[in-house]
């Protein structure tokens, strides 16, 4: 194959060029800029509940199903578009005496939780920081989920959680995150966000 | 509050061809199902050894089980300790075991047993609420007929068959003593001891039997097992291992309406305690015997004899079996084997049942509703396996004009001697008399009066017939005593010519009102378990919700231990509890606590209770908690139709896993919904195939809005989605889903 003799001279940009060049860089910044706040706008979009009888007020992931009065917890929210475990924010309430410590109540989920969860096993309880700045409890575990239709085939899929425990008077407010893990770490944000919310 | 759904319009859900069978195909697969096959386990060791197999039926959605008490209940046939339930997954696949399940009501005399499905296979408890199971509904057994046909669902044995749907003929029923209807339903067909605890059904589908039959002991003659696992540990699988029994050929069927109270109780979380053990005492090691074998042509209302017969005319319908027995249990098995010139009768004769009756009394097996074809039939009963009496009866020609005594009552006779009163149940006194029918008799003829008293024989009178009493007509005879003739069974026999003509017995108890035994008094309901209650007490009195306990008391007076008696609990007319008893309180005394427990509060309702003697009802209570009926449970109807199908990729037609299908209720549409719990009809989730099926059954001409939402996938969502009185049954759908890029 024959080469060209020469090639044509380079010439430098014009201003109107090096504008244009600047323009393009700048609108795409823009356009990242714009998309990351849209992002975060979509993400951090909430609504606000308010439930008068356990006087919990806190924001809510939109389109997360909402269910109350459970007969083990105030209200639960779980995000039914996930696809291998609903990932899952719950709120309950337990009674506590003045004697009660943090390990009396992980030691009665656990020991409530391994009678019905498969392959349920607990981390040691670890320091929590509340929003408020102060410090509290929370307990990391993981479980196995079984199938209730007999007549499916649903592959069991390991779940990681975490309860998070404050005191409030004579009560206990548990709040247990729970996602499957592989979105554990990545959906944690709506946990963050609930809490930074939360007013008990 | 929250818009957030892209709803797409277009035809996103198909409805798959080829599935627009006829009603029935829908209905069998129900049938299929709610079909269990259920293992009892015996967990010693590391080894599970199955002890006694059956099939079960799922009669709710929270996976309560109805089946066999001979099987659920360990005994020594079967003495394992677990329940584990299988379930057949692909219906022409063998069942494959899912959950344990626990006894939650029995009723050993009628061989029934509702299991609740409690725990994983694991062990590990399953969360209340989280199943939602296919399920079939009882229907009325007391309308089913001679020839009518059903269908029979069960297991056929215990190698890989899958569930068995074979059908059958009615041709016969059984009565016993206790109840209006048969005990006994006669089906022919072919039928192998496995499907036992199973179902019958009618023509609609609906639940009408449970197919029972009890293996005999292992080991016995003629006893059919096999040998599934090497329980001895040998290295063989030999005779040397513990056989399985598998039962005897099943042609009896339990009515399902004798299921119904244990249902009930079960649905409602019902426990009834009594204070102290009221049931059927257990036999001492003697052995159980038989006698007194014979035939009657029709019972009454008390389920006595109407007279004794030796031979009936041809075309008759009525025909009896009645015998004394001693010494029975409920774990003793009978059977009945009747021939004809013969040759064996399976219309009716009784595969080996659990004993329904008392430790000793007098029982009959018999029925009125089919005819009986000429011949010689020879009745022959076993006990355990092992003969125990045999009666022989002719039947055919024409009616014989024999002397005869029939129809015996007893009461207080009037001025006129015609007894007064309820005819089986006599208050005490120092008189009771006895009225009977006598016909074709001739003077000189001899007669004999016996009167028995819990057994034994306390007067005899034997006379010749006078020429003025007649040929027909009607007699009454007493027996006195002038220190009062005491509280018990009695029992009186009637012969001619040394030949036993008429028997009945009959029950003193109570004090005397009027013509009316008074054996209860003061029956009231009371809150709480302990001391005297609060407030309940009286007829039709409300109460406020949330009654933790419910308990009937009741007094009573001159009841000898040992007398027959009934104790029937109701709630809104329905029978929740409904046993034949022995007393055994002092004979006088006040507050028999009756104690109904519920796992919550008492579930509002009409709350009554009977109290019976020979089927006589001599008192009862009534009272209302809340607001005096009970809910409705719109989930404990089986009628709707079924929603299943397939969710997968639109391009490449591969199955989707975990995506979840939102049904919404006919009150909201997709716009309407906010994500709340209570706007959701079901859900459904698929599996690793794509698969879904939703466990709560829609009904017709109702529109819901369905809601397919996924990561990575658009969503998809349509209104007013229905399914017309045309629409077939399973409903099957394709979801197809676009990939969002």
């Amino acid at each position: 194959m024959a080469l060209p003799d020469r090639f044509p001279a380079v010439r430098p940009p014009g201003q109107r060029q090096r504008w244009a060049n600047l323009l393009v860089v700048l609108l795409g910044l823009g356009g990242m800029l714009f998309s990351l706040i849209l992002r975060d706008q979509v993400l951090g979009t909430t609504v606000r509940y308010n439930n008068l009888q356990a006087g919990i007020n806190a924001d809510l992931p939109p389109d997360w199903l909402l269910e109350e009065a459970g007969s083990d917890f105030v209200f639960r929210l779980r995000d039914m578009a996930a696809t291998d475990f609903p990932t899952s924010l719950q709120v309950a309430l337990l009674p506590v005496s003045s004697d009660s410590a943090a390990r009396n109540i992980f030691d009665t989920l656990t020991l409530q939780r391994s009678q019905t969860l498969a392959a349920y096993s607990v981390e040691n309880p670890q320091p929590f920081l509340l929003p408020n700045g102060n410090e509290t409890e929370a307990l990391s575990y993981s479980y196995v989920t079984t199938a209730e239709n007999p007549f499916l085939s649903i592959k069991p899929v390991i779940v990681e959680g975490i309860d998070v425990l404050v005191f409030e008077r004579d009560q206990a407010l548990v709040i247990s995150y729970r996602a499957s893990a592989g979105n554990f770490g990545r959906e944690r944000h709506h946990l963050n966000r609930f809490m930074q919310s939360l007013d008990f | 509050m929250r818009k957030t759904l892209v709803i797409l319009s277009g035809t996103f859900i198909l409805v798959s061809a080829g599935l627009l069978d006829a009603q029935p195909t829908a209905v069998f697969e129900r049938i299929r199902q709610a079909t269990v096959y259920l293992m009892q386990v015996q967990l010693e060791g590391d080894l599970p050894i199955i002890t006694c197999t059956g099939s079960g039926t799922l009669v709710n959605r929270s996976g309560l089980i109805l089946t066999n008490a001979h099987f659920a209940l360990p005994n020594a046939v079967c003495p394992g300790e677990a329940l584990f339930v299988a379930f057949t997954l692909q219906s022409d696949q063998a069942p494959v075991p899912r959950f344990r399940a626990e006894i939650v009501q029995l009723d050993e005399s009628l061989d029934l047993a509702l299991l609740r499905i409690t725990r994983q296979l694991d062990g590990r408890l399953l969360e209340p609420g989280s199943l939602s199971l296919p399920f079939v509904e009882p229907g009325d057994s007391a309308t089913l007929a001679l020839d009518e046909t059903l269908t029979v669902a069960g297991f056929p044995d215990v190698a890989d068959d899958p569930v068995t749907l074979r059908q059958g003929t009615i041709v016969g029923f059984t009565q016993e003593p206790g109840g209006r209807h048969p005990y006994w339903i006669h089906l022919h067909g072919d039928f192998p001891g496995t499907l036992t605890g199973g179902g019958a059904y009618s023509q609609s589908g609906q639940l009408v039997g449970i197919p029972t039959a009890v293996p005999r002991l292992p080991g016995a003659a003629g006893t059919p097992c096999t040998a599934l696992q090497d329980s001895n540990r040998d290295g063989l699988l030999n005779r040397e291992d513990r056989c399985l029994p598998r039962g005897t050929a099943i042609n009896t069927l339990r009515p399902v309406s004798y299921a119904l109270p244990l249902l009930r109780a079960a649905s409602l979380g019902l426990e009834v305690s009594l204070p102290f053990s009221a049931g059927p005492a257990q036999r001492m090691g003697r052995e159980p015997s038989l006698e007194r074998l014979f035939f009657a042509s029709a019972v009454n209302e008390a389920g006595m004899p109407n007279t004794v017969v030796g031979r009936l005319p041809a075309g008759s319908n009525g025909l009896y079996l009645f015998f004394d027995y001693r010494n029975l249990s409920p774990a003793s098995v009978i059977e009945l084997r009747v021939t004809r010139d013969g040759i064996l009768e399976p219309g009716f004769s009784l595969a080996p049942a659990r004993w329904r009756g008392k430790e000793n009394g007098l029982w009959f097996m018999g029925s009125n509703v089919q005819p009986w074809p000429n011949g010689v039939y020879d009745f022959s009963l076993f006990i355990d396996g092992q003969a125990a009496g045999s009666a022989r009866l002719v039947i055919g020609g024409g009616a014989d004009p024999v002397p005869v005594f029939s129809d015996l009552v007893f009461g207080i006779v009037d001025a006129q001697g015609t007894p007064l009163g309820n005819g089986f149940v006599l208050p005490s006194g120092n008189i009771a008399n006895a009225r009977f029918i006598y016909r074709n008799m001739r003077p000189g003829l001899v007669w004999t009066v016996v009167w028995f008293f819990n057994g034994f024989e306390v007067a005899r009178t034997e006379d010749q017939w006078s020429e003025q009493d007649g040929e027909s007509g009607a007699k009454t005879i007493q027996i006195e005593e002038p220190g009062g003739l005491p509280p018990g069974n009695w029992r009186t026999e009637l012969y001619i010519e040394g030949k036993l003509s008429a028997t009945s017995d009959f029950i003193i108890a109570g004090t005397q009102q009027g013509v009316f035994p008074q054996i209860f008094s003061n029956s009231r309901f009371t809150t709480g378990s302990a001391g005297p209650g609060n407030g309940l007490s009286g007829t039709s009195r409300a109460s406020s919700p949330g009654v933790e306990v419910l308990t009937g008391r009741f007094d009573w007076q001159q009841i000898a231990a040992g007398t027959p008696w009934q104790l029937r609990l109701l709630v809104d007319d329905e029978p929740f509890f409904d046993r034949h008893l022995l007393w055994s309180a002092p004979s006088v005394g006040q507050d028999f606590v009756v104690q109904i427990g519920s796992a919550g509060p008492v579930p509002d309702g009409t709350w009554e209770m009977q109290l019976l003697v020979n089927n006589v009802l001599l008192d009862s209570a009534e009272v209302q908690v809340g607001i005096g009926r009970l809910f409705v449970d719109r989930l404990a109807s089986a009628a709707g139709l079924r929603l299943r199908g397939r969710i997968i990729d639109s391009q490449s037609g591969a199955g989707l896993e975990g995506i979840n299908l939102i049904l919404i209720t006919e009150d909201y549409s997709i716009s309407d919904f906010e994500w709340r719990e209570d706007q959701i009809f079901a859900t459904a989730r698929s599996d690793h195939e794509g698969n879904f099926e939703v466990q709560r059954l829609l009904q017709r001409n109702t529109p819901y809005s369905i809601l397919v939402q996924a990561e990575g996938w658009l969503p998809l969502a349509a209104d007013s989605y229905q399914f017309g009185d045309e629409a077939p049954d399973p409903i099957e759908l394709v979801i197809p889903l676009t990939r969002d890029r």
